[in-house]
């Protein structure tokens, strides 16, 4: 087992992902929780979502942030691949997936008072995949 | 002072959240509801090629509108610290609330902009009746004064609309899922 996602919240929580088996993400029901609260940033963690056209753009924020769940949670669970990822100074754990054809690369923080929360996700362009899994060794 | 690159790298590492050469800036600007958009900052003096988007963050029980302007620039801007300082006074001249740069994956929580973590994670702050400053470097951002100018800020705005303290929690509180675990 890749060891890679114990690192979230220092191990236990995370596991091997159906698909692949390699990258390991939240227990299956557990990746909700990384979500919750999301409503309290307005949508600023999912944007990159909204503007690459994943997202509604209208309706009232609150059927947003579902519709990123609705994205994000079988991401989080089932993860094509996870790597350690500095954020804006924050250490984060990334988790990349795939979601109608584009890959989606979502970020939860390993430390602060958001520790275990979504605090970013877009569209990675190929340069910045390539950055990503050069980060955790992939070549 | 300008600025200048080896003095500092860790900001620009910061304002390097997605893995490419470009660098990030996110600009905020707080506004009440009712007042018109913010214009779109002045990208002269930002080097060539500079791309800028512009957010929305409100919620239906919000007073206020967090307009954020998320600046791509190709290169660290020569005269970084002015222009800065200049998009800060442009808000604020056009009614912000309070104007302020953070780092990406910072702001998450209208309840709780400025505390002691988000403090050490912002880098400019305005508000109406003062001159912008800026914190640049990490020693600067953990400076008494500058932690005693962000919440003197955060003090302002909740005590203006201390609803945002009420509306918007929505059980923001970290994760502890070895306990979920369990």
């Amino acid at each position: 087992m890749d060891d890679v996602g114990a690192s979230i919240n220092g191990g236990g929580r995370l596991s091997a992902g159906e698909q692949g088996g390699k990258a390991l993400g939240f227990v299956r029901g557990l990746g909700v929780t990384a979500v919750q609260g999301m409503r309290a940033g307005g949508g600023h963690a999912i944007r990159h979502l909204e503007a690459g056209g994943l997202i509604p753009s209208a309706g009232s924020l609150t059927s947003r942030v579902r519709a990123f769940e609705h994205i994000a949670v079988p991401i989080l669970e089932n993860p094509t691949d996870t790597f350690p990822w500095t954020l804006g100074g924050l250490p984060t754990r990334g988790f990349l997936g795939t979601y109608q054809g584009q890959q989606i690369a979502i970020f939860v923080a390993q430390e602060g008072p958001y520790q275990g929360k979504v605090v970013a996700a877009f569209i990675p362009t190929p340069a910045q995949l390539i950055a990503m899994r050069v980060a955790h060794g992939v070549p | 002072m300008e600025f200048h690159e080896s003095c500092y790298k860790e900001f620009m590492n910061y304002l390097r959240p997605f893995g490419d050469e470009r660098l990030q800036f996110l600009l905020y600007g707080m506004r009440e509801k009712s007042a018109g958009p913010f214009r779109v900052p002045d990208l002269s003096g930002w080097p060539h090629g500079t791309e800028l988007k512009s957010f929305a963050f409100t919620d239906e029980h919000w007073p206020v509108v967090i307009e954020l302007f998320e600046f791509w620039s190709s290169g660290f801007p020569e005269h970084c610290e002015q222009l800065l300082l200049a998009s800060l006074s442009a808000l604020t001249g056009q009614g912000a609330i309070l104007s302020w740069y953070m780092f990406e994956g910072t702001f998450n929580d209208i309840a709780h902009v400025f505390t002691p973590w988000t403090i050490e994670r912002t880098y400019g702050v305005a508000r109406p009746g003062q001159a912008p400053r800026l914190a640049i470097t990490k020693a600067a951002r953990q400076q008494k004064s500058w932690r005693a100018l962000a919440e003197q800020v955060a003090d302002a705005l909740y005590h203006a609309y201390p609803e945002l303290q009420t509306v918007a929690g929505n059980g923001n509180v970290p994760n502890n899922l070895d306990e979920a675990c369990t």
